[in-house]
């Protein structure tokens, strides 16, 4: 197998979510609940900041993963008014969420559909990259790896 | 106790609202929700399909705090039994009506022109439709899809022609490879002129104030006991992986269950399935087992190598109903039996007991050529099926009109009502193993399914119960099963998730429940579908079986109407006593 590592041009290497065999994913969502439960302390896997669907219908294709990918220049940065968005030393984002004024211009800013929304907060959710999806994934499609 | 909140949606009046329903919140969910609510609104004095009859679904309390509760129940006056219609469905429905806060649907009326429902977080569209009706279950969803927003988080429920025709056994597709697939619920779709629902929500109030680090625990423990040990057979070959030991039973329903042994019973097991044509598998919304296997159905079309392909779900029901019920021993064939039915929209189960005796009849010249329109019809002809089911949706020859309501009218007219597998009007499933699987399915099981409790489980335990024993397991497999069915966990999981582990993941989420109440909750609804069943005109001493039950060995062995005589006896007075304890009446 050919695994493309992509060096990051002035050298520092970001350690981010990879979902990275999706066409092994049976679409469980244990990701999902996984983000939720762990990462956001909530029962709503409406919470998660990874989402899972087809690609098209279940009988098109593979299932594909919204998430974010840890740019390395964050696009969505620049969307936000506030300044509310600090770009992650390792890769991705983190919301200082006192200085939002949930105005979802970050999330119209992101390419890869990866920002979700908070209907109870009110705020942005951001994937941290923390691999605790990763572990309760029944086909080992994810994984926190360097790119 | 959580107040459920039902989604009233009128199509006649236009009108949708929601309602929170303090007083059933006893009846928790699932099937006791759904239950009530089905009392409350259906109409006994007019058929199935009429306008006013309701379709409720419903979800289980449990969904989506735990692994695998992943189950939605629909409800609803059955066109094929003139009697209690339900059937359980998977896919992403049962998450998707929580994201969009609603614990149950309840639809009556009729819609003037085709329509699809929108749903999202509680408010309701009618859509037209008209472009939709007449396209097959699988082309339908295409165009939803493109047009409906949250992919992901959503669900998509469709019925093919056979549901728009009326046909009594029709099915409603869930989510592409899931289904209410049992009882008919696609007609009572059809008839209200619904083609399609569509559930989004984005799960505002799903949270719940609880002891969190011990939820957590729970859920994680869960997580692993779901997908270790004995639960790895429904994820590794799934459900097919019963065609070989059921084969050597003696038990597999083999051309019209002439015989329970098929001999070419390997080359359509899950293990051949397996190495020949699983592609990948997929799961329902929440449930990391993943038991749902794909095949490619690889099909050359014309010269120079000219290929299509489709992927279709299968499982054990499948593979015996359109397999070694019809006599077709080729895995490409039963795939392609298996599409048919998708983009039809029929349960595969009856429409393999109905393909099965069409061929014995046209065997013994009860119906010919002249009736079909098909000629030379004998088991394992897919050819010849594919076109008969093509003529039952849409054929006006008398033959097709009546098979259209189902067998019971086919036997009316033609006779031949021995070798008609019916278990109470529904169809068989794949297991001629003995007197539970028998009684079970056909007087004790509130849908005549072999769900309901699992007669054969207890008949492959091959012990000899005596009748007044096996009256007594399949009794208590069936109220534990009617309590269990709230909950909206699969039953594949009802070992992991045992009495006691219930009760406390239960009280967790602030359903104070306990052994008892249980027990009394699963009595009462499993009672209250009987005495409906009763009014619909169920009377166990009128019931006949078919001949044919009794004719071919069940697991080699043959079965004594004597037997089951004693022990619909006992399940008499077993049900007497019941009421009377519960004063039910």
């Amino acid at each position: 197998m050919v695994v493309a590592i992509k060096v990051a041009v002035n050298g520092s290497m970001r350690k981010v979510l990879i979902a990275k065999y999706m066409s092994r994913c049976m679409g469980c969502m244990s990701c999902m609940f996984a983000c939720a439960r762990r990462v956001r302390k909530s029962l709503s896997v409406a919470k998660s900041a990874i989402r899972i669907k087809t690609k098209g219908g279940y009988s098109s294709g593979n299932m594909v993963a919204d998430h974010c990918l840890g740019c390395e220049e964050p696009p969505c940065i620049p969307f936000c008014p506030e300044g509310a968005l600090v770009k992650r030393k390792n890769g991705g984002i983190i919301l200082k969420p006192d200085l939002c004024n949930g105005c979802k211009k970050c999330i119209e800013g992101c390419p890869v559909r990866a920002i979700f929304w908070d209907e109870e907060k009110k705020l942005p959710i951001f994937c941290i990259h923390c691999g605790n999806c990763v572990e309760f994934c029944p086909h080992k499609c994810l994984e926190i790896g360097e790119i | 106790m959580k107040t459920p909140k039902v989604l009233y949606i009128d199509l006649s009046n236009n009108t949708g609202e929601i309602r929170e329903r303090e007083e059933l919140k006893f009846f928790l969910g699932g099937t006791g929700l759904a239950t009530e609510l089905f009392l409350e609104n259906v109409n006994l004095n007019s058929h199935p399909t009429d306008p006013e009859q309701p379709i409720v679904i419903s979800t289980g309390y449990l969904t989506p705090y735990y692994p695998v509760a992943t189950k939605s129940i629909a409800l609803f006056y059955s066109p094929l039994t003139n009697s209690l219609g339900e059937s359980h469905a998977g896919g992403r429905l049962a998450l998707a009506m929580k994201l969009a806060g609603i614990d149950a649907i309840v639809i009556t009326g009729k819609s003037e022109t085709p329509c699809y429902i929108s749903i999202n977080n509680g408010s309701v569209k009618v859509n037209n439709a008209e472009p939709l009706w007449g396209l097959k279950a699988t082309e339908a969803a295409t165009y939803i899809r493109d047009k409906e927003g949250m992919s992901g988080l959503r669900s998509i429920l469709r019925i093919g022609p056979a549901g728009e025709q009326k046909v009594a056994f029709s099915m409603v597709i869930v989510d592409t490879y899931r289904h209410f697939g049992r009882l008919g619920l696609g007609a009572v779709m059809g008839s209200k002129k619904i083609k399609s629902i569509v559930v989004t929500g984005n799960g505002i109030g799903l949270d719940r104030d609880v002891n969190f680090e011990e939820y957590k625990k729970i859920f994680e423990e869960l997580h692993k006991k779901v997908t270790t040990g004995s639960m790895r057979k429904y994820h590794e070959y799934g459900t097919s992986l019963n065609i070989l030991p059921l084969n050597e039973l003696g038990s597999l329903p083999t051309r019209n269950l002439k015989s329970g042994l098929f001999e070419s019973a390997e080359k359509i097991s899950g293990e051949a399935f397996a190495e020949h044509n699983l592609t990948r598998k997929f799961a329902c919304a929440g449930c990391p087992l993943g038991c749902i296997h794909i095949a490619m159905r690889r099909n050359k079309f014309a010269h120079e190598e000219e290929w299509e392909r489709n992927e279709v779900s299968y499982d054990y029901e499948l593979i015996y109903a359109l397999g070694s019920l019809i006599g077709i021993d080729d895995r490409q064939n039963i795939l392609k039996m298996i599409e048919c039915t998708e983009e039809l929209g029929m349960d595969a189960i009856y429409t393999g007991v109905f393909l099965s005796w069409v061929t014995e009849a046209y065997d013994k010249g009860i119906i010919t050529q002249h009736d079909l329109g098909v000629s030379e019809v004998k088991f394992g002809n897919t050819e010849k099926y594919l076109e008969i089911l093509q003529n039952l949706v849409y054929s006006d020859k008398k033959f097709y009109v009546l098979a259209r309501n189902g067998l019971t009218d086919l036997v009316k007219e033609y006779g031949g009502y021995d070798f008609a597998l019916l278990v109470n009007k529904n169809a068989m499933a794949g297991y001629h193993t003995g007197y539970a699987n028998l009684i079970g399915q056909s007087i004790v099981g509130i849908r005549n399914a072999h769900t309901d409790n699992a007669g054969y489980a207890i008949d492959q335990e091959g012990k000899d119960f005596d009748a007044q024993t096996l009256v007594d397991l399949l009794l208590q497999e069936e109220i534990f099963r009617a309590f269990f069915n709230c909950t909206g966990i699969c039953l594949f999981a009802r070992k992991v998730y045992d009495i006691n582990l219930i009760i406390r993941i239960s009280q967790l989420i602030g359903y104070e429940i306990n052994e008892d109440y249980i027990k009394q909750t699963g009595t009462k609804i499993y009672l209250k579908k009987m005495i409906f069943k009763e009014k619909t005109g169920f009377v166990i001493d009128n019931y006949k079986f078919p001949e044919r039950f009794f004719e071919t060995p069940a697991g080699k062995k043959k079965l004594s109407k004597e037997f089951v005589e004693n022990a619909l006896k006992e399940f008499k007075n077993r049900l007497l006593q019941l009421k009377m304890e519960y004063n039910i009446l």
